[in-house]
C-alpha cells in the first residue's frame, strides 16, 4: 500500500518534475549571478530575496497558464477569427500581468534598498540572459 | 505489520496524493497559482543497526539477558498544511507562518539472546509551528505525541509526549543560534532539557552545528549533489517491554511490563546523495559509545512526572553501527533561493525529528549554490528564452 501510495504520487508529478529541474537550474545560477554582481548589505539581502523569489513565483505561475493554452505545439495559423482574438489577448493579458508585477515588486525593492541598486539588478538580469546565451553559443 | 499501521499508511498515502492529476494538466480554462508552501511533502526511511555486544555476566540480570543488539527502522513523513505570509505596511517585509503535520512510525528489534526477542513498535502523529518574523528570528514549537507498545503484547501500551520549544536567531547567514527547551526520550529515559545550539558556517556551505542536546555536526557539501558530514549523536529511546520472561527488577519480578531505555553515542561519517530536489539517500556509519540499556519498574516509576530511577543499568561496549535513509519529496514549493531565513527553517524542521527517534532526512531542500555557468543544453536555454523573452 505504502509503495502503491509512492508510485501514484510520482506519477502525477514526474511530468512535471524535469521541466521544474530545468526551471530551478536556471532560478538557481540566476540567484548567485544577481548576487554576485549587486553588492546587497546583509539586511538588504535579507528584506529583497523573499521578495524576489515571490515575484519569480507569481511570474512564473502567469507564464505557465499561458503555456497551458499556447506553447510550441500550438498551431498559430488559428482557423477563425475568434481564436486569434482569444490568442492575442491572452498575450497581452500576460503582458500586463507581468508588467504589473514588476510595477509592485520594483517598488517594493526600492523601500528595501537604494534605487541605484535596482538598476543594477535589472542590469544583472539582463547581462545573466546575455551571458547565458553565449554559453550556450560556446558549447 | 499489523492492520493498524497500514491504516496508518493509507492516510499517509491520502494526504501525499491530493496532487493533480496528469490527466487534467492541459485544461485550458486553469489558472495556475504559485505554490502555497514552502516546506515539501516528505517521506522518509530510516534503517539503522548495531553489532551485538556481551553484557556484564557478574550481574544477575545481565548474565540473564547475556548479550544486546539493536536494529531500528523508521518511517515518517512531514507535511504542510498551513502556510500563511504576512506583510509589513508597505508589504516589503514577509514573515511567515507554517503548520505541519507529523507523523512516524518506528520498529525497534531488540535482540537479547538470552531471553526472547521484542520488538518494540513507536507510533506518533503530532504537528510544529514555525513562525519566521522576516527578520532575523525563528520560533519552532513541536508536539509528538506517541504511542509505545512490545509487540504482540497489546497491554503493554504506554502513550507517551515529546515536545520541543525553539528561538532561532540567525545574526548572520554564518551564524544563528538557538534557544530552548524540549521533553525527549532519545536518552533513554524522560529528560526535560533546556536546547542550546549554534552553528558557524552557511548552511549551503561548510558549516559546523552544536545542537544540545541533538547533535554536533560537521557538514561539508561536495559539489551540487553530495553532502557529507561527521557526527556525533545521541540514538535512543524509551520503551515498554512485556515482561514475559520473568526478569527480576529489585524486588519486583511479577510486572507484568517494564519500561526499557536505551542509548548509545554514535559518532561517524554521513554521506547523502541527492540526485534530485524531489528524492536523497544516505549512508552513515561508524561507531557508537558511551552505550547504556536500563530497565525501569513500571510501578515504582508510576507518578514519576521527571525522569524515571533505573532499576537496572548496564553501560555496554562499544560497536560498529550502519544507517542509511531514503528521503522522498513530493509537490512544488515557492522559491526560496538565498533566503537565509528559511533555510534556517528548513534545518529546524530536519534536525528535530518528528517522534523523537534522532532521524535527520538531510537538509535537501537548501538550494546548493550555483556554480559557473556552463554545460547547458538545448533545452534549458530555451526553457530560459521562453520564460522570459517570448512572454
Amino acid at each position: 500500500m505504502f509503495l502503491c501510495a509512492i508510485v501514484l504520487a510520482f506519477a502525477g508529478n514526474a511530468a512535471a518534475q524535469s521541466g521544474d529541474s530545468k526551471r530551478e537550474k536556471i532560478d538557481a545560477l540566476r540567484a548567485t549571478y544577481i548576487a554576485r554582481k549587486v553588492n546587497f548589505s546583509t539586511q538588504e539581502s535579507q528584506a529583497f530575496w523573499p521578495l524576489y523569489n515571490e515575484m519569480n513565483d507569481k511570474l512564473e505561475a502567469a507564464r505557465k497558464t499561458f503555456r497551458l493554452q499556447y506553447n510550441s505545439t500550438t498551431n498559430y495559423d488559428f482557423k477563425t477569427d475568434r481564436e486569434a482574438e482569444m490568442y492575442l489577448n491572452a498575450e497581452l493579458n500576460l503582458k500586463q500581468k507581468e508588467f504589473e508585477l514588476y510595477k509592485e515588486y520594483y517598488d517594493k525593492f526600492k523601500k528595501v534598498m537604494p534605487v541605484k541598486k535596482v538598476v543594477a539588478l535589472k542590469r544583472a538580469e539582463e547581462d545573466f540572459k546575455k551571458e547565458i546565451i553565449e554559453s550556450y553559443k560556446k558549447n | 505489520m499489523n492492520k493498524r499501521f497500514h491504516i496508518y499508511l493509507a492516510i499517509a498515502g491520502f494526504v501525499f496524493f491530493h496532487t493533480k492529476l496528469p490527466a487534467f494538466n492541459n485544461d485550458s480554462t486553469k489558472v495556475i497559482n504559485p505554490p502555497k508552501h514552502y516546506f515539501t511533502r516528505t517521506i522518509y526511511l530510516d534503517l539503522y543497526s548495531t553489532g551485538l555486544r556481551k553484557l556484564d555476566t557478574l550481574n544477575v540480570l545481565s548474565s540473564k539477558l547475556h548479550s544486546y543488539q539493536v536494529s531500528q527502522a523508521v518511517l515518517g513523513f512531514n507535511v504542510p498544511v498551513v502556510t500563511k505570509d504576512f506583510y509589513n505596511r508597505d508589504s516589503t517585509k514577509i514573515s511567515n507562518l507554517h503548520f505541519l503535520l507529523t507523523g512516524n512510525y518506528a520498529s525497534v528489534s531488540v535482540n537479547f539472546s538470552g531471553i526472547s526477542r521484542h520488538t518494540l513498535s513507536k507510533a506518533s502523529l503530532g504537528f510544529r509551528g514555525i513562525y519566521n518574523n522576516g527578520k532575523k528570528s525563528i520560533f519552532f514549537i513541536e508536539v509528538s505525541p506517541f504511542l509505545t507498545k512490545d509487540a504482540g503484547y497489546r497491554y503493554t501500551r504506554t502513550s507517551r509526549l515529546s515536545a520541543t520549544a525553539l528561538y532561532d536567531c540567525a545574526l548572520s547567514p554564518n551564524f544563528s543560534f538557538r534557544v530552548g527547551f524540549t521533553r525527549s526520550f532519545l536518552w533513554g529515559n524522560r529528560f526535560h532539557l533546556p536546547y542550546i545550539g549554534i552553528r558557524l558556517g552557511r548552511l549551503d556551505k561548510v558549516n559546523f552545528s552544536v545542537q544540545f542536546p541533538r547533535s554536533v555536526t560537521f557538514n561539508v557539501p561536495i559539489g551540487k549533489y553530495v553532502r557529507t558530514s561527521l557526527f556525533t549523536r545521541p540514538q535512543g529511546g524509551l520503551y515498554t517491554f512485556a515482561n514475559v520472561d520473568s526478569l527480576p527488577l529489585q524486588d519486583v519480578n511479577n510486572s507484568k511490563r517494564i519500561y526499557f531505555g536505551r542509548y548509545e553515542f554514535l559518532s561517524g561519517l554521513r554521506v547523502d546523495i541527492l540526485p534530485s530536489r524531489h528524492f536523497n539517500f544516505y549512508l552513515g556509519g561508524g561507531f557508537t559509545t558511551r552505550n547504556k540499556i536500563s530497565l525501569f519498574s513500571t510501578q515504582q516509576s508510576a507518578g514519576t512526572l521527571t525522569s524515571y530511577d533505573d532499576a537496572y543499568r548496564e553501560k555496554i561496549g562499544s560497536s560498529v553501527f550502519l544507517n542509511v535513509g531514503l528521503v522522498v519529496r513530493f509537490g512544488k514549493t515557492r522559491s526560496v533561493y538565498n533566503n537565509r531565513q528559511l533555510y534556517d527553517a528548513m534545518d529546524l524542521n530536519n534536525t528535530i525529528d518528528p517522534g523523537d527517534n534522532g532521524v535527520n532526512p538531510g537538509n535537501g531542500t537548501i538550494p546548493a549554490p550555483a556554480k559557473k555557468i556552463r554545460h547547458l543544453d538545448n533545452n534549458e536555454v530555451l526553457d530560459l528564452i521562453e520564460t522570459q523573452d517570448l512572454y
